[in-house]
């Protein structure tokens, strides 16, 4: 008998903390994926960052089936305006400024806070990784903290969210797994 | 039934237990899996009702949160959020109003500011009667002269209008404040990205602070006493040691439990 009650009490963790466990790392981004097709950027006149943000679209054009296009100068019409400017407490924001129709975030602005990257500890790769985080929020995934990864995986990407606490590691500048294979290239395939 | 034959029938009633309290109790809820804060609410069937508080209003931290997402180095509890603000204070929502208007190129960004009364104050240097919090609200396309344009047919601006925000965060809701002085004009257009404030912000009275909340920095009370997201997303906030708002809905008081905890380490 009590190898039975041993028995369900299993079955019940198991489903409680499995499915809570997997919700508690992979829920949606708050506001979903963006309008499809042709993923274009630009940078605002004053942005002096261009260099990492030229590079975050190259991150993402070739880790995922995303296609890129760039704007100059910016229009109406572009995806993704990066700017520098102060966001308070954050290396950096991505903004959804205009929806479609179909509730589709239609445009983004990415501002990256030059001064609080500067003040990092290791300045270089966190506004790499900061500009791969931001541009990863433009296509519809969600950032996550300290080592709740997402899904399955085993690594870390640039939706980690925070300070990079050491110089130099190639999860800067990558999309995870389960990003990858779960959220962007389904949603733009 | 023999006793025995009970026991037959425990997996099974395990297995549909586990599924109701996934399902009801402990699935993610409000926004973060897209169900109205009501729902979660709704089916909730144990716990004790929520004490009455008398201040506390029903929040929509969405509206006020708008669509924007992060990066920043989260606090695992409201005493670590605390440690990195320069103002932490609770009070009342007064108002809410028109705030700055910053250019950047054919891009416009709209804030509104919130002004708190402030009943309680943990970090202050010099402590103030109110405070004014800038949120940010709408950002726009604008021509040369400052006119928005209009986008094709089908788009839409994402964005909060003052009413709407008074609406989502009524006067006399209760708030936490953790934040850092807002940039002057002068600081944003130092800042070197090409940003210009081109309708300041009028304070009402000499002294008048603007504060910028941190992501993790503003808090309202929600009518059960829980407490809702103003800046980051509602899951980021119950991140590590924070009071689990939405799993808790219905048991109430977190709110109050934030402000103990500020209290029992910073007063």
């Amino acid at each position: 008998m009590f190898r039975r009650v041993k028995a369900s009490v299993l079955v019940c963790a198991v489903l409680i903390f499995g499915i809570a466990g997997q919700a508690s790392a992979d829920t949606p981004q708050p506001d979903g994926p963006p309008d499809k097709g042709y993923h274009s950027w630009c940078c605002t006149s004053g942005f002096t960052l261009s260099a990492t943000a030229d590079a975050a679209m190259t991150w993402l054009r070739t880790q995922t089936v995303v296609q890129t296009v760039f704007h100059a100068p910016c229009d109406a019409h572009t995806d993704v305006r990066w700017a520098q400017g102060n966001v308070p407490g954050a290396y950096g924001q991505a903004v959804c400024t205009v929806r479609t129709n179909s509730d589709r975030c239609d445009r983004y602005i990415i501002t990256l806070n030059k001064a609080v990257i500067d003040a990092a500890k290791h300045p270089a790769s966190q506004r790499r990784k900061t500009t791969c985080h931001e541009r990863g929020h433009t296509v519809g995934v969600r950032h996550y903290f300290e080592n709740d990864r997402p899904g399955t995986d085993t690594t870390h990407s640039c939706l980690r969210s925070g300070e990079v606490p050491t110089a130099d590691q190639s999860w800067h500048t990558r999309y995870g797994a389960h990003h990858r294979t779960v959220h962007i290239n389904p949603w733009f395939e | 039934m023999k006793n025995s034959d009970s026991w037959r029938w425990a997996p099974i009633a395990a297995v549909a237990i586990a599924a109701v309290l996934v399902a009801g109790g402990c699935s993610p809820s409000g926004d973060d899996a897209g169900v109205p804060e009501q729902s979660a609410a709704d089916s909730r069937v144990e716990g004790p009702p929520a004490p009455a508080v008398e201040s506390a209003r029903s929040v929509d931290g969405e509206t006020v949160r708008g669509s924007a997402d992060y990066d920043y180095d989260v606090a695992s509890s409201v005493v670590e959020a605390a440690q990195a603000a320069r103002t932490v204070v609770a009070g009342t929502v007064v108002s809410w109003t028109e705030g700055r208007a910053v250019r950047d190129g054919d891009d416009q960004r709209l804030s509104a500011v919130l002004e708190v009364l402030i009943d309680q104050a943990f970090a202050t240097e010099e402590p103030v009667e109110t405070i004014f919090v800038e949120v940010q609200r709408r950002g726009v396309l604008v021509d040369e002269a400052g006119n928005v344009l209009e986008l094709d047919e089908g788009a839409s601006y994402d964005e909060r209008s003052v009413s709407d925000l008074e609406n989502a965060v009524p006067i006399g809701t209760r708030v936490l404040v953790l934040a850092v002085d807002a940039p002057s004009d002068e600081e944003i257009a130092a800042t070197g990205g090409g940003q210009q404030v081109v309708t300041s912000w009028s304070a009402p009275r000499d002294g008048a602070e603007l504060v910028s909340p941190l992501p993790q920095g503003l808090l309202f009370e929600d009518a059960d006493g829980t407490y809702v997201s103003g800046v980051a997303d509602q899951a980021d906030v119950e991140h590590g040691q924070w009071p689990a708002a939405q799993q808790a809905r219905g048991t109430g008081a977190l709110f109050e439990q934030l402000l103990a905890e500020l209290s029992t380490e910073l007063e």
